[in-house]
């Protein structure tokens, strides 16, 4: 527990004297938002229609920047293997696996917000009697996203394609959590419901769970030989 | 080496080649003429009703060889054998082959029944998930770390192989307007006794062919790792 403490604020202390992570995740919900809302602009939609292509548009400008903004988060431990010189002071990989997934479960839902925020002021949708609703909704969907993300990224560093390999075997993984979240924030903006005994919310934290779990134990064999 | 005994018992190797070939050979044979000669047209659908043989035997197919991946990484972390590193890479690259067709299959007829190539059906979701998935784990196996990719394929097919089942499961929950398609074998809809020996005999035959084809490529891929 002290480790992961202490792990934890090493990455937020580098993060909070770079700033990179957040000022990517800035630039890239508002040049994403831009873009949605210039078509949106051009097809003249109704704001019934606006409402429930929202959504979709919401989560793929998330799923993009957030990818982007996790991609990045071993940036220090893979550079000069200083992960092994990590796991020498006998810190153990589920340890860091955590750090890392509580990290990126943070970025994953700042970035949500920000898209929030830039995409509905950019198209006019009203999200404020839903803040709260998005919240956990984005919380359900980040901790899956954060877990596989966390996992798969040490897989893509030492790839000829980079962080390019990233989404491509990412996105697969993630459908199921990513139809939950669309289904109940499409619920959410159409009907203006959210229930919390739904079987969507039921098989986001499923899947949530299973991925954590499985997260934890794989973790150590995906970084080592 | 233990893999390499294991495949030079020369003997064994031989009469089980010649034995799944010619076994997958007839059954190949026997499942064309039972499906193009033997079975009646279709009384709605008419000809094309006769693909459904192989789409079904080929789903089966896929589905065994996502387990025979799903095995192969878990005795991949058990003893780090490379036999189930082999197997691991033959049946990824099987079950891709066979979701394709199944895929393709399943495009043609759909278009003739339904006249659209793609339903946004709880089923034909599920097998685009599983294909999505196969690709990604050949993706990462051709580009993936060279050092480690056993370990990451290994790791990223026991995710992706848990995750079949539940796809499966969830994806009932999906918007949908109808059910549309056909649960032939819940709804007892084969009704002539030729339909149900040719559907038979069709998903072994497939069995076979996905069993006979992993085996040649783990062959394949050891002769590359000896070179």
């Amino acid at each position: 527990m002290k480790e992961l403490v202490l792990l934890l604020k090493k990455d937020l202390k580098i993060e909070f004297r770079t700033k990179e992570v957040l000022i990517l995740q800035i630039t890239m919900a508002l040049l994403l938002s831009t873009v949605c809302a210039v078509g949106i602009e051009g097809a003249f939609l109704s704001a019934a229609n606006l409402t429930s292509v929202f959504p979709t548009l919401l989560w793929i400008v998330f799923l993009f920047s957030a990818t982007l903004a996790v991609s990045r988060s071993y940036e220090y431990e893979f550079n000069n293997d200083a992960i092994y010189g990590l796991l020498s002071t006998g810190v153990s990989p589920a340890a860091i696996f955590l750090s890392k997934l509580i990290g990126n479960t943070v970025i994953a839902i700042i970035g949500q917000f920000l898209v929030l925020l830039t995409l509905a002021a950019l198209t006019n949708v009203v999200i404020s009697p839903y803040l709260l609703e998005l919240l956990i909704i984005t919380f359900l969907v980040a901790i899956g996203f954060a877990a596989t993300s966390t996992l798969l990224i040490p897989m893509t560093v030492a790839s000829r394609l980079k962080s390019m390999l990233l989404p491509l075997i990412l996105l697969p993984l993630l459908f199921p959590i990513l139809f939950a979240g669309l289904e109940l924030t499409a619920n959410l903006f159409d009907k203006g419901t959210f229930d919390l005994g739904s079987i969507w919310v039921s098989l986001a934290l499923g899947f949530d769970v299973i991925y954590v779990v499985l997260g934890i134990n794989l973790f150590e064999k995906v970084i080592l030989e | 080496m233990s893999e390499i005994k294991f495949y030079q018992k020369r003997s064994f190797i031989k009469f089980t080649e010649i034995a799944l070939f010619a076994l997958t050979f007839f059954a190949v044979l026997y499942a064309n003429y039972m499906v193009f000669l033997v079975v009646p047209n279709e009384r709605v659908m008419g000809a094309v009703q006769r693909i459904f043989y192989f789409h079904v035997g080929c789903a089966i197919a896929t589905y065994i060889a996502v387990a025979l991946l799903f095995l192969a990484a878990l005795g991949h972390f058990a003893n780090r054998n490379p036999f189930w590193d082999i197997l691991l890479v033959a049946a990824a690259e099987v079950a891709l082959v066979f979701c394709l067709i199944v895929m393709t299959t399943g495009m043609i007829w759909g278009h003739s029944a339904w006249n659209t190539w793609f339903r946004w059906e709880p089923r034909l979701v599920s097998f685009l998930i599983l294909l999505l998935i196969l690709i990604a784990i050949n993706l990462l196996r051709w580009f993936g770390d060279k050092d480690k990719v056993a370990n990451h394929t290994a790791a990223f097919s026991i995710l992706a192989a848990i995750n079949v089942p539940l796809v499966v499961y969830s994806v009932k929950f999906l918007p949908q307007t109808a059910q549309l398609h056909p649960q032939v074998v819940q709804e007892r809809g084969l009704r002539d006794p030729s339909f149900t020996k040719a559907m038979l005999i069709t998903i072994i035959a497939m069995i076979l062919l996905q069993f006979l084809l992993v085996w040649v490529r783990s062959r394949l891929e050891l002769l590359k790792r000896r070179s």
